[in-house]
């Protein structure tokens, strides 16, 4: 369950977010320079909002009003760079468990098992610098998962994919938040990629210096309006 | 002690003391957003455009019989000036800045996105430091040691200043070149001089070749 409504300050422009919604896919589409990555950047407490409210669940994450300012490692907000941002001089292996808790799976098994699942088990001993542009992904997005957030941000995580790279993984990913029920908030710039991954789209509306992504969703509206704010027959 | 082996012996601890400092420094000022950053900075890079000798006079002023701290040390019966130990001192702040300045681009030149994904997987900032920051900075702290070094062994100006040319005390390679030219002596002169050419061409050159195999990921 997200919660989010806030206002942050660019340089350019007004940034303004409401996203309320269930443990759904919400693909946040506009043009470059239009604060897509500033969202997912003051939702993972990357960047500061200037006021507003970011929770998930039950937890405040972030609250101007009762200044409130969780730092970004006790988020529990997974982020999935646009570049990856794998840890270059870390095997796969040990990027995966850098964000391992030490209450969170630790054990080989659970570990294998979850690199077996993303296909990529026979890559643990490689560095990023050894992967196709698909595996570091994989990679990327396995290491988000283990650390089990609670929410999982991803910045045009298939941009710099080819097109069936990129096909296999709107599918995987969409069956991974299935399995996890957590809401996935995902950027993208592409139209297409925003219609076939996402249970519904935010709203941007531009108004002189000032855009604002608004989205409002609902468990229970989803499964009866799969594909709310896109008509016609995709799906 | 032959100027060759005090010159290593005082490059070797100058350049111990700098690196303490200069990553302290640089690590400091890259993490935390202090006020009047820029000011520091331009007071640790002084040394590299100031003659050494101008650098030599204002630690003379310091250190000297009459100075602030030299009379601080001659309380307690010590003397700096005119010992090995300011030639470490010369050496050290001669060389400060070279430390400075190649550990702080190693350490922004770490893709603030690394450091930024560790947060988000819930790694703290000393985490962050131990795991993403300096190991993938190092190869700039061991640029920085070789140059500190270098730039020592061939210190001069601020040597002769405050720790004058004593043979066998503070007599290092630069001044031993110097003086043996100025009294006709050219072939002590010249073997002195490919000795050190030898130091810092195969320290520099080492560097080189090791940083092309180092990094291999």
């Amino acid at each position: 369950m997200l919660n989010i409504r806030f206002e942050a300050e660019l340089d350019y422009l007004t940034l303004k977010a409401e996203i309320v919604s269930g443990n759904e896919i919400i693909v946040i589409s506009g043009p470059s320079g239009s604060g897509k990555t500033t969202l997912l950047k003051c939702i993972a407490g990357l960047m500061t909002p200037k006021e507003g409210f970011i929770a998930v669940d039950d937890r405040v994450l972030f609250s101007s009003v009762d200044s409130i300012n969780m730092p970004a490692r006790e988020r529990r907000v997974g982020f999935v760079f646009q570049d990856f941002a794998l840890f270059p001089h870390m095997t796969v292996e040990r990027n995966v468990r850098y964000g391992i808790s030490s209450d969170g799976i630790s054990d080989d098994v659970g570990i294998s098992k979850m690199l077996e699942a993303m296909n990529i088990a026979h890559l643990r001993k490689r560095f990023p610098g050894q992967l196709s542009a698909g595996e570091k992904q994989r990679v990327a997005l396995l290491r988000a998962l283990v650390a089990e957030p609670d929410l999982l941000l991803l910045d045009e995580p298939l941009s710099a994919l080819d097109v069936d790279t990129r096909l296999a993984l709107q599918t995987g990913l969409k069956d991974i938040q299935h399995m996890r029920d957590i809401p996935f908030v995902l950027v993208t710039h592409d139209f297409d990629e925003a219609l076939r991954l996402g249970d519904g789209m935010a709203e941007l509306k531009v108004e002189d210096h000032e855009h604002r992504f608004a989205y409002y969703g609902s468990r229970k509206h989803r499964k009866s309006h799969p594909f709310r704010v896109i008509s016609g027959g995709v799906g | 002690m032959s100027p060759i082996w005090l010159s290593i012996r005082v490059s070797s601890i100058a350049v111990a003391i700098v690196f303490i400092i200069g990553a302290c420094l640089a690590i400091i000022l890259h993490r935390v957003p202090i006020r009047g950053r820029t000011l520091i900075e331009s007071i640790i890079m002084l040394p590299l455009v100031l003659p050494p000798s101008v650098a030599g006079f204002l630690l003379l002023l310091l250190l000297g019989k009459h100075g602030p701290v030299g009379r601080m040390l001659a309380h307690f019966g010590a003397q700096v000036i005119f010992s090995w130990w300011a030639a470490v001192i010369a050496s050290t702040i001669v060389s400060l800045p070279l430390m400075y300045q190649s550990i702080k681009s190693s350490l922004e030149s770490v893709d603030s996105s690394l450091e930024q994904a560790a947060r988000t997987l819930g790694a703290g900032e000393l985490k962050i430091l131990r795991t993403i920051t300096l190991p993938l900075a190092w190869p700039g702290f061991v640029a920085g040691i070789v140059m500190a070094f270098t730039r020592s062994l061939g210190e001069f100006g601020a040597t002769l200043m405050i720790a004058g040319n004593i043979p066998g005390k503070t007599q290092t390679i630069p001044i031993a070149i110097y003086f043996t030219s100025q009294s006709g002596d050219m072939l002590q002169a010249v073997a002195i001089r490919v000795v050190l050419m030898a130091i810092s061409f195969s320290l520099i050159f080492g560097l080189n070749m090791w940083r092309k195999r180092a990094i291999r990921w």
